[in-house]
């Protein structure tokens, strides 16, 4: 019984310990050197300073998450379009390719400057952002689903006669799905960076102009207190992703 | 074979050259808009020995801070995963640290770190963040998915713990490991821009958003444009890498 | 050719070459096999010596090198593009994110028709899945999934039925029973049927006829004919006869196989 307790006390420790450490540092060591509130804000004190100002939080909070689960989808949505037509059309390799070779290795975060001097800072500009970062990922998990379709499923179309169209939707989409879900996962975790990164440049509304603002007026703790938000509701849009992911992959297997 | 190669060559070439004969028409033309210019006005950024001075230093200083990140991030992802293959009953807790490390976006840990760390120091930090989850999370799935049949293997020999991680699983890895440093490269690189956005005094992230802000577009594209060619080659460099560890220790 | 012309499936010099690398490897050379209406054909061979490969071309899935196919009067393309071929895969091939049901509907859904859903819970009860409809392809038996395979096969009331090793990866208790119930259900439909196995004792149940292929290249080795009385239970198999048949046949595979050792050596 007593034991049956310690592992249930024990359990999230397990995976916690971790995060509990980095803030007892955080915690130790804004205390130890004696560091007044406003240059280095102990954790309790941003806490406290999160609860105390929330109503100026929250609307910020939702524009960022708007931002970035509207772009998110958008993107991931046009990507699956793209896969398919390509797919359709025969001509996916190449373009596959080389956007699975971007998708790796350019970082899409130094065109942010560029595109919002394109298009103004407007959200407009931001959801394309976002939704650019989406793209990629989807467009070459789709493509290469659909290009790994496995062998006996075709043969079963083919089989019984299906048409392009009819094993685009009965075999095709299904099997693709998993990988679209697989991208949005991926992307969860881009997707915040990429709206926090486009306020905060060019002070549109939202968590990451907050840093601006709060820099500009020497208030930590306010930074620290949007950073903290930010990064508590990116960890839940990324788990709502793995989970997604596990279930579809439930459904599909 | 030669010839085959020969026509893949031509393709890709004839690819690029389209691509830049159209960058080059849209941004004569203006069709994407004044902030999106021709190739030869973005080289006008270069025209100057005091233009290529302040690129010649910013790159210096980025490429400094990335590669420092890089190496710190690969050193803490590789301690990590190796720790927590041999301590398992610590693995959860790193495992949720480094995921905990990937979600949060990087641009989050920028506020506390101007204030611990200072402006010139958090672009190197937010590197060594942002390299750190790619080649753990590939090291450590390397290191835990050793085929049974090695494991077999061992088990029949009767190799000890420490030998068996040492001959069989950690060569296994290897490869699994420098796919993660290739995409770990491109991440310090990203790191470090964004840091340097944090106040940093010198860098490309710095010429960047100034010329954002100045609106110098040749100069901003230039700086843009440099970043993401640093990225690529170090990812072509550690893709050479991956082709020749794969070829040694897959099979 | 007469012979052929009539015949409900004709296969006539089929041969299939494949890319081994820089050289080039016969599969099967100059197979001929002629189905009549309502016949039920089993092939035997050693493993590897093109069955699949036969069935595969006979269902257009494989264009041959030489020869050609014909189901009726039709090509296997134009077969398939009628919707009229049934297959079983030798890996049933069932789609996992389907139900029972929805798989063996899958053929009306492929052929862009309606879904006669009373004909698709018919057939699951004649394979015995009736009580099985919504469950999905991982929660049954290897058995089971070979039932609905089978059960898709026949959803769309094919002109030819094509079996490949339907029973390939079952228990013998399993295979016994199946084989029984594939019997009762082929006789209620009376299809044309080829069936694929490297059982001689199933080739010999099922069929009216039996052939044995050779490997190396994959060509035809021997045939019988099957002169036993339908149903084949246990007092037909038990039978003298029968017995005396498959060991016939067992003897030609055995020749079929040692031929093929001997032809397949190099030098
Ligand atoms: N697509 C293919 N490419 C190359 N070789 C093949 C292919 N399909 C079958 N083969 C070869 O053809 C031979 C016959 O295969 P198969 O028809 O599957 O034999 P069986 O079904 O009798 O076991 C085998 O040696 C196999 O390796
Ligand atoms: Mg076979």
């Amino acid at each position: 019984m007593v034991t049956r307790a310690l592992a249930l006390v024990m359990a999230p420790l397990e995976r916690l310990w971790a995060l509990a450490a980095v803030m007892l540092v955080w915690h130790v060591y804004a205390v130890i050197q004696g560091f007044n509130r406003i240059v280095l804000p102990t954790p309790l004190s941003v806490l406290a300073n999160i609860v105390e100002e929330w109503p100026l939080y929250a609307p910020k909070l939702a524009l960022t998450m708007t931002v970035a689960i509207a772009g998110l989808i958008l993107g991931a949505a046009l990507g699956a379009l793209g896969a398919i037509a390509a797919w359709i059309s025969r001509i996916a390799s190449a373009f596959v390719a080389t956007s699975a070779l971007v998708v790796r290795s350019v970082p899409f975060v130094v065109f942010i400057p560029i595109l919002s001097r394109m298009m103004g800072y407007n959200v407009t500009m931001e959801i394309t952002i976002v939704a650019l970062l989406s793209f990629f990922p989807s467009f070459v998990l789709v493509s290469s689903g659909l290009s790994a379709l496995p062998p006996s499923a075709l043969d079963v179309s083919r089989a019984f006669g299906a048409t392009t169209i009819k094993r685009l939707i009965y075999i095709a989409l299904p099997i693709s799905l998993t990988n679209l879900v697989a991208a949005l996962r991926l992307s969860a975790a881009r997707v915040v960076l990429g709206a926090m990164v486009a306020e905060f440049l060019t002070g549109l509304d939202g968590l990451g102009s907050v840093f601006l603002l709060a820099r500009a007026d020497l208030e930590s703790e306010r930074a620290l207190g949007a950073a903290v938000i930010a990064a508590a509701a990116a960890l839940i849009l990324v788990q709502v992703g793995e989970a997604l992911e596990r279930w579809m992959n439930r459904r599909m297997t | 074979m030669a010839r085959v190669l020969e026509q893949g060559w031509l393709r890709s070439l004839l690819g690029f050259a389209l691509f830049f004969i159209l960058w080059e028409t849209a941004g004569r033309t203006g069709a994407l808009g004044a902030s999106f210019p021709s190739l030869s006005e973005i080289a006008t950024a270069f025209d100057t020995p005091v233009k290529r001075g302040l690129f010649t230093r910013s790159m210096a200083v980025t490429v400094h801070s990335s590669l420092i990140a890089f190496a710190v991030g690969a050193a803490i992802a590789v301690g990590l995963a190796l720790i927590s293959a041999v301590l398992p009953s610590l693995e959860n807790g790193i495992d949720s640290l480094a995921s905990g490390i990937y979600a949060i976006p990087a641009i989050a840990f920028g506020p506390i770190l101007i204030l611990i760390a200072g402006p010139e120091t958090t672009p190197i930090v937010l590197g060594v963040l942002s390299a750190f989850f790619p080649i753990y999370g590939a090291f450590v799935s390397g290191l835990r998915f050793t085929p049974s049949a090695y494991l077999d293997l061992s088990g029949a020999l009767g190799a000890s713990r420490a030998r068996a991680f040492l001959l069989l699983k950690v060569p296994h890895a290897m490869p699994a490991l420098i796919d993660g440093l290739r995409l770990g490269a491109p991440g310090a690189i990203l790191g470090v821009v964004l840091g340097e956005w944090f106040g940093a005094p010198r860098g490309l992230g710095v010429v960047i958003v100034g010329s954002m802000q100045n609106v110098r577009i040749p100069q901003l594209w230039a700086a843009a444009l440099l970043v993401v060619a640093c990225s690529l080659i170090a990812y072509f460099a550690l893709s050479a890498l991956h082709r020749l560890c794969v070829r040694r220790f897959a099979w | 050719m007469s012979a052929a012309s009539s015949a409900a499936l004709a296969v006539e010099g089929i041969s299939k070459s494949f890319r081994l690398g820089r050289e080039s490897f016969q599969a099967l050379r100059g197979i001929d096999l002629a189905l009549a209406a309502g016949e039920f054909v089993s092939v035997v061979g050693p493993s590897g010596c093109g069955k699949s490969t036969l069935l595969r071309i006979i269902a257009g899935l494989e264009t041959p090198d030489a020869g050609r196919v014909t189901i009726g009067s039709s090509t296997p393309a134009e077969t398939t593009a009628a919707h009229r071929l049934g297959i079983a895969f030798q890996d049933h091939a069932l789609l996992p994110w389907l139900s029972v049901a929805e798989n063996i509907a899958l053929p009306y859904r492929l052929a862009g028709m309606t879904v006669d859903q009373a004909r698709v819970q018919e057939l699951a009860r004649l394979v015995g899945l009736g009580d099985f409809l919504r469950a999905r392809p991982r929660q049954l038996s290897g058995g089971m999934r070979q039932r609905v395979s089978i059960a898709r096969a026949m959803v769309l009331k094919p002109v030819v039925l094509l079996l490949d090793e339907p029973f390939g990866a079952l228990d013998l208790v399993t295979r016994r029973h199946l084989n029984l119930e594939m019997q009762r259900i082929w006789g209620e439909l009376g299809t044309t049927a080829l069936l694929i196995t490297h059982s001689v004792d199933e080739a010999v149940q099922f069929g009216n006829r039996v052939f044995v292929m050779a490997a190396r290249p994959g060509r035809m080795h021997a045939e019988f004919a099957v002169k036993l009385p339908r149903p084949r239970d246990r007092r037909v198999t038990a039978s003298p006869e029968f017995v005396a048949l498959v060991q016939k046949v067992a003897a030609a595979l055995d020749d079929a196989t040692a031929a093929s050792t001997a032809s397949g050596m190099p030098g």
